[in-house]
């Protein structure tokens, strides 16, 4: 496992456990206030548990929501402050993301829009080559488009490198395709863990006349009565066939988060 | 470490250079008090060195950026300390070569302060008050502040109440001579004088006699046969710059230990192999070191937290 933490609580955070193998992307998905910057801090080292055990192993690369850095640096003191502070260092990966991006080298990050600060931060990150690399809302500040290309280029930069992404996001719409693993935090309390692709198959949407229970094995997640007619989205032990008159399909990754914070609302 | 120091701190160390050159060139040129001339080093060590450093990070948040590279926070700290330690004490060697040519003063206690060791022992001690309000305050202008107050205080106190007592003085005393005779100055000219008044036959200092009045005959009638003179010899004055060297170096010492504590109390070394100052080279992640299993990694010990 790249990282382990067990029983950790700190501050909103209540005894989460939950273990990350070597590579992939994990999205920690969770309300505001949910938790998610206190978890990211305490794997950066910048916040001590109060109780539990953290390891991370390797070298761990963090860029905090606010992309905080020094603002008379230009890009390129940032760059060489990178170089300077790590043990690794790949210069032209991190030089490389400046351009893609047309950051502006040699103006004060102060003066930089807070999309180009984002990317003067990634650059940083990528550039230590880091094993285990933790970033939190990293999106926030980028156009839509440009969300797009930072997911597809830091996707292509875990494929290549092995590192292992865990990167915290309060929108749900942009999980699809993106994370191998999620992870769900409600009120600092993990509520679900596990695998996106099995996550999918264990959950099902199943509609039919109005009914206490639906007529399938799991945990109902969220039930909805109307008039005539039940939902529910269940989490299932094995396969869920839906028999008239009731209907299943499957769930898509923003109607399975979505459901598992409402029903612990 | 040096270069992100020097790019950090440029205009610090710039504008420092600016205020030695103009308090050298001071010193230089017409007769100044050494107080004023020179008192003010240790403070902007103390107010400018050594204040912002932390607080500005923690306010501006960008140990978060500092502190989330390779090199730890202990290990971040310790290259600030010493580049910036070294600057200061090149600013110290050229304010004392500025001044050598002032000292050859009538009074050498005078030009105490100007002395190579007092001058590196202020800035030493101003730096390292600076840093330790800054990591314990969080607050650029109350560490600022305060570390001005603490730094004055202690400055002041040991000059004036401290300094004559680090070694016992000398005393002397000889019969006042008779009257025609020329009178010749009981307190060497080099020396710091202490104490003085009238001694009895013993050469002890006595009370003086009120109900004489100062009057001669009264006086001797009394026991007064002389004078006595308490008083720190000139051949100290480097004995005595080392000593208060030493306690502002020691007061240094500790006030780094409290900062460098404090740094690690606010955020513990990273749970990774890098902070703990073994690398971790790329690739090898697979060989996981866990906080439990490595002391040096700090394991979480909710124990030791305070609070």
């Amino acid at each position: 496992m790249t990282v382990r933490v067990a029983g950790v609580s700190k501050r909103v955070l209540r005894n989460c456990t939950f273990e990350l193998p070597g590579g992939g992307v994990t999205a920690l998905v969770g309300a505001n206030g949910a938790g998610k910057t206190t978890l990211l801090n305490v794997l950066a080292g910048h916040l001590t548990a109060d109780s539990g055990h953290v390891a991370v192993a390797g070298r761990v690369a963090f860029v905090a929501q606010d992309k905080p850095m020094y603002k008379g640096f230009t890009p390129l003191d940032v760059l060489r402050f990178g170089g300077h502070m790590n043990k690794v260092w790949d210069e032209y990966k991190a030089h490389s993301w400046l351009h893609r991006y047309k950051v502006p080298l040699k103006r004060r990050c102060g003066e930089l829009s807070a999309g180009q600060r984002a990317h003067v931060a990634f650059a940083l990150a990528l550039g230590s080559r880091p094993d285990v690399l933790l970033l939190d809302e990293p999106l926030s500040e980028l156009d839509p488009l440009a969300r797009r290309r930072v997911v597809r280029d830091l996707l292509a930069e875990v494929a290549d490198t092995g590192m292992t992404l865990l990167y915290s996001t309060h929108v749900v719409a942009e999980l699809g395709g993106v994370a191998d693993r999620l992870l769900l935090l409600s009120n600092g309390k993990l509520i679900v863990d596990g695998d996106t692709d099995e996550l999918l198959g264990q959950h099902v949407e199943i509609t039919g006349p109005a009914a206490d229970q639906p007529p399938v094995r799991g945990d109902v997640v969220l039930a909805r009565h109307y008039d005539r007619q039940s939902t529910f989205l269940v989490r299932c032990q094995g396969e869920a066939v839906a028999e008239e008159p009731w209907s299943a399909r499957p769930v898509t990754l923003e109607e399975l988060v979505v459901a598992h914070l409402e029903a612990v609302a | 470490m040096i270069w992100v120091t020097y790019r950090q701190h440029r205009w610090l160390v710039a504008g420092t250079a600016l205020a030695v050159a103009l308090m050298a060139l001071v010193r230089v040129l017409p007769r100044m008090p050494d107080y004023i001339s020179y008192g003010a080093f240790g403070a902007i060590a103390a107010v400018f060195w050594g204040a912002p450093l932390l607080a500005r990070e923690y306010e501006e948040r960008t140990h978060v950026f500092a502190w989330s590279q390779d090199v730890s926070q202990g290990r971040w700290l310790a290259g600030k300390v010493l580049a910036l330690g070294a600057a200061l004490t090149l600013f110290a060697v050229v304010l004392w070569l500025a001044g050598l040519g002032t000292t050859t003063s009538r009074y050498p206690w005078d030009s105490f302060e100007l002395g190579l060791f007092p001058l590196l022992g202020y800035a030493w001690f101003g730096f390292a008050l600076g840093l330790a309000a800054s990591a314990l305050t969080r607050r650029t202008l109350v560490a600022m502040g305060l570390s001005l107050f603490v730094f004055t205080v202690t400055r002041v106190v040991l000059a004036r109440w401290g300094r004559e007592h680090y070694l016992p003085p000398v005393h002397t005393w000889r019969p006042d001579p008779p009257p025609g005779v020329d009178y010749v100055p009981q307190l060497p000219r080099d020396g710091l004088w202490i104490d003085s008044g009238y001694a009895d036959r013993n050469g002890d200092p006595m009370p003086p006699p009120l109900q004489c009045n100062g009057d001669d005959t009264c006086l001797k009638a009394n026991g007064q046969i002389g004078h006595f003179v308490d008083y720190q010899p000139g051949s100290r004055l480097v004995t005595f710059q080392l000593i208060e060297f030493a306690i502002f170096v020691v007061l240094a010492a500790l006030l780094l230990f409290v900062a460098f504590r404090a740094l690690r109390r606010g955020t513990r070394s990273r749970p990774t192999g890098s902070a703990a100052g073994t690398p971790v080279p790329a690739g090898s992640g697979s060989s996981t070191r866990s906080r439990a299993t490595d002391p040096d990694a700090a394991s979480v010990r909710p124990e030791e937290e305070p609070r």
